[in-house]
């Protein structure tokens, strides 16, 4: 990784997790989020830089249907939302990418937009996937109601009270994003054109300022709603119940291929984030201040896991394992944890390997990363890519190194029987309508023959096989003249040696897979709370509960 | 052909206004050239390369899909090639530009690949499909490469390379026997902006042709297929 020459802490190397432990789908579906999460560093550097907030324009009617914009203003830019909210009937609300209307639609602009912007996003905005936006926005979204939460916070707003904190806490968000389109999408800017912007740099930071945006006009919406029904009699919400509110999101099959389709990406949020607890782990003691932080780490963690529901018999059981092993792991903090011994975190880490289940693992990680600030934010710097750099292919590499690259990183894959119907039972494809990925049962439904490269074990298997036949000191680049179906797989395999942690270590057309593990990972990066599946490949989540409003972020808010 | 404003299946159809050209983002081009070069049967991995390449020149300033587009129209009939020192050529007819052009950068710093003498590369469609992997070739190599055809003399160098400027009548001959030489100095390669040059247009009837090829990857939606995807309760909730 880019990153490796500048690291302060080398020593912190033998600390590290190895790929084969991490890259497993089963953990990777116990991620936590982080204080390395996009929308963490997003907050961290809005507070260090004191952006402005304010709403330039609010065109609001009685129903709830019109425009606004909400702008954060930095020093060389502002960045605005701009949102228009619209009538929508029940029976055209559908989370899906195959709906057609919204609750409300928006894109991100790039600095303030004028009428003539207004009026050319107004034109498009509200069409989603079938209109067009320009190289000055940088995000496209929808969102719609969470009708019940939604109409019962503007019942009790309008007649001067406040909503039921239960209910609240129950769904945590009035609104939920459906798709939060970036990176060139339906005709927006190109991730290369902002990548350089110190503002954007990080992974995804257009999409959660988005977000977080959308956050404040959800508020804002029912709020206004509230005094349009009930006059002088309304009320704002509470600060306190406004606090706890994210924004959802409903997400299902179309993100699951990226971590995949991005194996630079995915290798530097994992070393990123392994890094971060290898050197936690390296430290040499702990000082009061950290572990009063980490205290109140696990409280809150204990906390969220109460609150945390799902209906969905794997995450209810991962929840049990989460909120036990959170139980254990205040129990063995408080009694028997020595504080004093030489690497404490690392003794810590060794007990919670040894005694908790994967899902409350991955919440220590998390918790022992977020009173380090000073030792790991500055990793979030390390965690984007420049995919294009690392395209190539080394056709001067001899078919032996491949080889050894192949026995050492793809030992699991090169060793899966794939002709087992169970080991390839399953096949990713794109859909013609919409075009977004799916997962089709291989003997049970038609349209295999147009699946898509993810089955990346079964492909390691077959360039192994097809290396067998080649003399140790053929160079790739003859090999890949005479085996054009390989040229895919020697580029991941080039890119694994080159950053461990490039490839999930599973197959991902095994009968067993579960598209939610790739979903739950990708969104702990983003910072996504309250993982709740509607099935084993569709997911909602939150974002930003308990953060701070743009209107009320405070210095020390966002660490 | 679907319509481009069908808001049920219309996930990579572009507007059209009134026949004005469409203005795609650069991995919007590698998207769909990657797709249509994978439903005119190049292997994944050859499709990723078209993508790139789609990219890529139209970065530097050429009309990378129409480039990407006639290419695909002759693709099958287009011939891999032989790698020899100093001159590669084909067993029979034109070369095929994605593999002479992928051979070209795999074979970087091996004794056939380009660098060390003037390697001459006979017969190539399409040529323009090249440029990408010549530049790749001159990264591996940290050393600019200069090619060149007929009236075409280009330089490229490791590092971002563009616009380039490649008269109309040279955009899309026949094919053509090339020339790759190392070029010693750096001084007067071209530099490519990290920003997209001027963005080319694309006609709608370009568009519509390479997202019918695209169109050849997807399967055709199912009652299943479309159930599955979904939450398995209903979202007005």
């Amino acid at each position: 990784m880019s990153c490796e020459s500048r690291n302060p802490m080398p020593e912190a190397a033998a600390f590290r997790r190895l790929p084969s432990e991490v890259m497993r789908l089963d953990r990777m579906g116990c991620s936590h989020p982080t204080r390395l999460s996009f929308l963490r560093q997003l907050l961290r550097r809005i507070e260090a830089e004191a952006w402005v907030f304010d709403r330039p324009v609010w065109d609001m009617d009685a129903r709830g249907v019109g425009r606004a914009v909400y702008r954060m203003q930095f020093d060389g830019g502002s960045l605005s939302l701009v949102a228009f909210a619209h009538d929508l009937p029940a029976d055209q609300r559908s989370d899906r990418v195959i709906a057609t209307a919204w609750d409300a639609t928006f894109a991100l602009f790039d600095g303030t937009p004028d009428a003539e912007d207004l009026a050319r996003l107004e034109a498009n905005v509200p069409l989603q996937e079938a209109g067009r936006i320009s190289p000055r926005e940088l995000s496209l979204s929808r969102a719609n109601r969470s009708v019940r939460l939604f109409d019962h916070v503007i019942a009790r707003l309008a007649a001067g009270q406040q909503p039921d904190a239960q209910m609240l806490r129950e769904t945590g968000y009035l609104m939920r994003t459906t798709a939060v389109y970036g990176s060139g999408k339906f005709g927006a800017a190109d991730r290369a054109m902002i990548a350089g912007r110190p503002v954007l740099s990080a992974p995804f930071q257009a999409e959660m300022l988005s977000v977080w945006l959308i956050r404040a006009f959800t508020v804002d919406l029912v709020e206004h709603l509230a005094r349009a029904r009930g006059g002088a009699a309304a009320v704002p919400l509470r600060e306190d119940l406004r606090r706890g509110l994210g924004v959802g999101n409903s997400t299902g099959l179309g993100m699951a291929p990226f971590l995949v389709r991005h194996p630079v990406l995915l290798n530097n949020w994992m070393m990123a984030r392994e890094e971060a607890l290898a050197r936690v782990r390296a430290q040499a003691r702990a000082d009061d201040a950290t572990l009063a932080g980490f205290r109140a780490t696990l409280a809150a963690a204990a906390q969220n896991a109460t609150d945390w529901q799902s209906a969905h018999p794997i995450q209810q059981a991962k929840l049990a394992n989460l909120r036990n092993g959170l139980e254990l792991l205040e129990r063995f903090v408080a009694e028997r944890w020595d504080v004093n011994a030489p690497q404490p975190w690392d003794l810590l880490w060794h007990w919670g390997e040894a005694s908790l289940a994967l899902e409350a693992q991955e919440a220590l990680l998390a918790a022992m990363l977020e009173p380090h600030g000073d030792l790991i934010d500055g990793l979030g710097h390390c965690m984007q890519a420049d995919e294009e750099a690392h395209f190539g292919i080394d056709g001067a590499m001899r078919v032996a190194e491949l080889r050894a690259i192949l026995h050492a990183q793809y030992d699991r894959a090169i060793h899966t029987d794939y002709t087992d119907p169970a080991h390839c039972a399953r096949f990713w494809y794109i859909s013609e309508e919409k075009l977004e990925p799916r997962l089709g049962e291989r003997f049970e439904e038609a349209g295999a023959s147009r699946e898509l490269p993810l089955d990346t074990g079964r492909r390691a298997a077959a360039l192994w096989q097809a290396l067998q036949n080649e003399p140790a000191d053929t160079p790739l680049a003859r090999f890949l003249l005479v085996h054009p179906e390989h040229r895919l797989m020697v580029r991941r395999v080039q890119t694994t040696a080159r950053h461990p942690f490039a490839e999930i270590r599973d197959n991902l057309i095994d009968a067993d897979m579960l598209p939610i593990d790739l979903l739950r990972c990708k969104l702990a990066f983003f910072g996504a709370t309250r993982f709740d599946p509607r099935s084993d490949r569709w997911v909602r989540i939150s974002l930003f509960q308990g953060a701070p409003y743009p209107d009320d972020l405070k210095p020390g808010d966002a660490l | 052909m679907m319509s481009p404003n069908d808001p049920t299946r219309s996930a990579s159809a572009p507007v059209a206004q009134d026949g004005a050209p469409l203005c795609l983002s650069l991995s919007e081009i590698n998207a769909l050239c990657f797709k249509a070069a994978r439903g005119a049967g190049l292997t994944w991995g050859e499709a990723e390369e078209a993508g790139w390449a789609a990219a890529w020149l139209t970065r530097a300033g050429l009309a990378g899909p129409v480039i990407l587009l006639h290419w695909l129209r002759d693709c099958a009939t287009l011939a891999r090639p032989v790698p020899e020192v100093g001159c590669w050529r084909a067993q029979s007819g034109p070369l095929c530009p994605l593999r002479a052009g992928l051979a070209l950068a795999d074979h970087a710093g091996l004794p056939e690949g380009p660098g060390t003498t003037t390697l001459t590369i006979t017969s190539v469609a399409h040529p323009l499909i090249l440029l990408p992997f010549v530049a790749r070739a001159a990264k591996r190599l940290d050393q600019p490469l200069q090619i060149g055809w007929g009236g075409v003399e280009i330089t490229l160098d490791g590092l971002q390379n563009g616009p380039i400027r490649v008269l109309p009548e040279e955009q899309d001959t026949g094919p053509a026997d090339l020339r790759i030489t190392a070029v010693a100095s750096p001084q007067d390669t071209e530099t490519q902006a990290n920003s997209a040059a001027p963005a080319q247009g694309l006609a709608l009837s370009d568009w519509q042709a390479l997202d019918a090829l695209a169109l050849r990857v997807t399967v055709p939606p199912s009652a299943a297929s479309r159930a599955g995807a979904g939450a398995a309760g209903d979202d007005n909730d």
